[in-house]
């Protein structure tokens, strides 16, 4: 199994879907979902316990609140690195024993980083809980981090970087368009790193960047499953009650993107691709909390289900393209949709620059239809109870988010309510005040 | 070893102090006891299924709802117990055309209106089509599931299969197939399938590109017409639904499908045979796989979970035999895993491993030896337990996903499964013990197995010096050469 980087869809929309969603604190009461429990260690490693008793089973989500932002000047790819080194070993278990113990009961496990969050998740029958906690809070309290653990995941994440730009040669624009959207280190730079900055990192640099993030205080731990309170709690204590705080406060990196975009249309000849393609990049400056659940909804009429404005248009009508894809990611304050597509000659890259650039103005201009509203509203309430009641992963790891997004969890609220109040009215102010061409960005990419 | 273990601020005056006195910090940093050892798990709590039920309405077509409240999704599968096996000789591919065609147009919809309402419900579709089933997969909100409903029943009862949809699909699965050709194991299996099961079965699966062009709107209609009844089909609905509402519901949507009398082709028991020779599949390739296999009993045997722990044993994970031994231990293979594999009568226990070509002959003999290893030796308790411990675990996990469970509860029907067969399901793998293997081994494994390799052959390789006897096909299936210890035959065909 391989923990890299979830396929660039999970970790684009999955887990931007949850921050969007979140963000907007809904969690309002719906059947199928139940309000979970909560409770914070004195160390300050926080707990949410959502009881599920359908199946014997558990997931467990240990999230925790440092991304690619906080890779060191110089040193990107650090936060991917280190989700990495979680499974070389720990004081008490071996290097990939962690998989082995989690495999053998029959489980499943996996991680993802993004731009702000690290997730290590596992889903196991639940008799096996006491197994989790004693594996995670083993690495969150001795990580073994050595010259050699440090080289060999270097190594192993170097290969894949050369093979990934081999095998997905488009990858690189995915990217690329994150440093022409966001001219700032901290933000536009690749969560997967490059082979000189993996090669930069020093064991020394792996210790500061554990000791400074992966601490109880900088952490989240959400279960969902066939489990109890009480017993939780009592587990909890015994494997992460002594693991020592870590630095009280973290600043994260700020910015600030007035100035234009000095490439904001350029065309890449690459020897390694062999069907031209477009990778389309969009930001959305000072978004407001407020207006979040609404850019959802826009995400939804340009893009979700082949009857989505730019799917229908440049697949279906048109057909000049061949393969669609897209979503929106957000940073911080910040917010960007990405679209890249693949069309069978240049000409035809150029109608969809076209099509895409006349269907954003036609978002500014012209009010969406009911029946597109309602379709988007469908789909976004699928999205949404999926997240919340689809199974224990989903959940807990929805909830792990929305804790170390908002450090709570809300009051239970009107999130489907407010949802039903959208009107196409506010989807087109929306599009008047995001929608600028001054912060689109569109990459041609020809074979070479 | 360097283990990095936060000093906390009292800790750090302790280990400034215990370091003037020149004391290990291994002493400082004693850790405490429960952290040395993974805690034994607890008592395995016990499965309650959700709520089962299940009525067969008027025109024959059953229903089967799972009871979940905990989800506002509803997942809906159609079951219609047809698949590859029922294409006639020379049109293999029919099954999987007609499934795709359902979609693709009704009396009262053309494609992109029944596309346009699929989407409008957020409605996902997948359609899966086995050799002797298929299966469409719909999901959907609760409170959409009459419009739902609506929608789907006229794929079944009122399809126009439209000519121009037909040229589509064709064309679509023909290139789907070609891209398929990559795909190094797939082949193998594929060979090794119809070198099992043929004659005995006429078509057990694998379709020819070559011979969709023969299929046209005559033949869909016919298949439809023959096949796709509700007399010979199951709506399965999990979600949150009762079968009282589901079956009001159903009853209404399905009631213009009519039922007809089936007739579907006998499927004869294929015996677990001795094999003499490796069958080559030539095709340009970097690597080697090799496939082996034979057939076993069927789903509904006895000795279907001895097989189960078996396959677990020898290649089911990574801490299971084969990829113990040939990756980790002696580094022949990239992988090698092994697998179960049912349809109608009929099983087939088989082995897949990737590998080089200088290296294809001892991955053999390995796979063989550790064959024969669990034909005469029993697996020791631990190896035991592990792999039941997997097996169980696994299968609860596989329970929340709820398109495996209504799968679960398809195959039920289809293989003509005990009622009780998934509820006893964990009772049943916990009571196979260490003699219950190496007899499932013994039945099973004794003979020499099919092995085919699929890569470039290199007529300069002296194969002849690996195996004794090798036939050599091309990616069509024609028998190009036969090699044999002693004399060679060419064949060009």
């Amino acid at each position: 199994m391989m923990f890299r980087l979830k396929s660039r869809k999970t970790s684009a929309f999955l887990i931007s879907f949850l921050s969007l969603i979140l963000a907007t604190t809904l969690l309002a009461q719906i059947p199928g979902y139940n309000q979970p429990n909560q409770f914070t260690l004195k160390n300050g490693l926080k707990v949410i316990v959502y009881e599920d008793d359908s199946l014997p089973v558990v997931s467990v989500v240990m999230a925790y609140g440092v991304g690619s932002r906080n890779d060191p000047e110089d040193r990107a790819g650090l936060a991917f690195l280190m989700q990495h080194l979680m499974f070389q070993g720990s004081r008490n278990v071996s290097p990939m024993q962690h998989i082995n113990y989690i495999q053998n009961t029959g489980g499943e496990l996996n991680a993802a980083t993004t731009f702000d969050k690290t997730f290590f998740y596992e889903t196991v029958p639940a008799n096996q809980l006491g197994l989790v906690f004693w594996l995670e809070s083993d690495r969150l309290s001795s990580l073994d981090i050595n010259e050699a653990n440090v080289s060999r995941i270097k190594e192993m994440l170097i290969n894949n970087e050369n093979q990934r730009r081999i095998q997905e040669p488009y990858s690189r624009y995915f990217f690329l368009v994150d440093e022409i959207l966001f001219p700032e280190y901290s933000y536009g730079h690749a969560l997967t790193g490059s082979p000189d900055s993996l090669n930069r990192i020093t064991v020394e640099d792996v210790i500061t960047f554990y000791r400074k993030y992966y601490v109880p205080n900088n952490a989240v731990l959400s279960l969902s499953g066939d489990v109890k309170l009480p017993k939780v709690k009592e587990l909890v204590s015994r494997y992460f009650e002594s693991i020592p705080r870590g630095p009280e406060s973290i600043s994260q990196p700020t910015v600030d993107f007035r100035s234009i975009f000095s490439r904001r249309d350029q065309t890449m000849f690459d020897p390694l691709v062999s069907i031209p393609a477009l990778q389309f990049g969009l930001r959305f400056d000072g978004v407001k909390k407020e207006d979040y659940l609404l850019f959802r909804l826009l995400e939804y009429i340009l893009l979700n289900g082949k009857k989505s404005r730019l799917y229908n248009k440049l697949v279906n009508k048109e057909r000049v393209a061949l393969f669609l894809d897209g979503g929106l990611e957000n940073r911080g304050e910040y917010l960007s949709l990405k679209i890249f597509l693949t069309a069978n000659n240049q000409l035809m890259v150029d109608r969809c620059k076209k099509i895409l650039t006349e269907e954003l103005a036609r978002l500014r201009s012209e009010m969406i239809s009911d029946k597109e509203l309602l379709r988007a509203k469908t789909r976004y309430r699928i999205d949404y109870f999926s997240h919340l009641t689809g199974n224990n992963l989903s959940r807990a790891l929805t909830l792990a988010e929305f804790y170390l997004q908002e450090g709570n969890l809300p009051d239970v609220n009107q999130e489907l309510s407010q949802l039903e109040k959208v009107n196409s009215y506010a989807i087109l102010s929306l599009a008047r005040r995001y929608l600028k061409e001054d912060n689109y960005c569109f990459i041609t990419i020809l074979p070479r | 070893m360097k283990v990095v273990k936060r000093p906390g601020p009292t800790l750090m005056a302790l280990l400034l102090l215990l370091g003037l006195l020149f004391l290990s910090p291994v002493m400082v940093f004693s850790q405490e006891r429960f952290r040395r050892n993974p805690p034994y798990p607890d008592p395995l709590l016990p499965l309650r299924f959700p709520p089962v039920e299940t009525a067969v309405l008027e025109n024959g077509l059953k229903l089967i709802t799972i009871t979940r409240l905990n989800t506002r999704l509803v997942t809906l599968q159609v079951v219609v117990q047809a698949g590859e096996i029922d294409s006639p000789p020379g049109f293999s591919g029919l099954a999987t055309v007609t499934a795709e065609m359902l979609l693709k147009g009704t009396q009262l919809m053309s494609a992109s209106d029944i596309e346009e309402a699929l989407d409008n419900l957020g409605m996902e579709v997948n359609v899966e089509v086995n050799a002797d089933y298929t299966i469409f997969t719909f999901s959907c909100l609760d409170d959409h599931l009459d419009q739902a409903l609506n929608l789907i029943k006229s794929f079944f009862s009122e399809p126009s299969f439209p000519v121009a949809e037909l040229t589509y699909v064709k064309r679509d699965l023909y290139y789907r197939l070609l891209s398929s050709k990559k795909d190094l194991e797939k082949i193998g299996f594929n060979f090794l399938l119809k070198k099992l099961l043929t004659p005995e079965i006429t078509n057990p699966g694998p379709i020819e590109e070559e011979e969709i062009k023969n299929i046209g709107q005559k033949e869909v209609v016919a298949f439809h017409r023959r096949l796709i009844r509700p007399n010979n089909s199951i709506v399965i609905i999990n979600g949150p639904v009762g079968l009282n509402n589901a079956s009001l519901k159903v009853s209404q949507a399905f009631n213009r499908w009519v039922a007809r009398p089936i007739e579907r082709p006998v499927v004869p028991r294929v015996e677990n045979k001795n094999f003499d020779r490796v069958y080559f599949v030539d095709l340009p390739a970097k690597d080697y796989a090799v496939i082996i296999g034979n057939t076993i009993s069927p789903f509904n045997s006895e000795d279907y979970f001895h097989l189960l722990v078996m396959n677990q044993i020898i290649g089911g994970v990574t801490s299971s035999r084969l990829f113990l031994n040939l990756r980790e231990t002696k580094g022949l293979a990239y992988y090698a895993f092994s697998n179960v594999y049912y349809l109608k009568n009929n099983g087939i226990f088989w082995i897949r491993a990737r590998t080089s070509l200088e290296t294809t002959g001892e991955v053999v003999r390995e796979i063989l030896n550790e064959l024969n290893r669990l034909a005469e030796i029993p697996p020791d308790p631990l190896e035991l337990e592990r792999a039941k411990t997997y097996l169980i675990g696994n299968f609860l996990l596989q329970l929340q996903n709820p398109e495996q469970l209504n799968k679960k509860l398809a195959l039920q029907n289809i293989y003509n499964l005990p009622d009780n067969f998934w509820t006893r399901y964990l009772e049943n793998i916990m009571f196979v013990g260490p003699e219950n293997v190496r007899e499932a081994a013994r039945k099973y494994l004794s003979n020499k197995p099919l092995i085919v390799v699929v890569g470039k052959f290199n007529p300069e390789f002296d194969y002849l010096k690996i195996f004794d006897n090798i036939e050599v096909y091309n990616p069509k299936g024609q028998l190009q050469l036969k090699l044999q210890k002693g004399e060679t035959n060419h064949e060009n065909r």
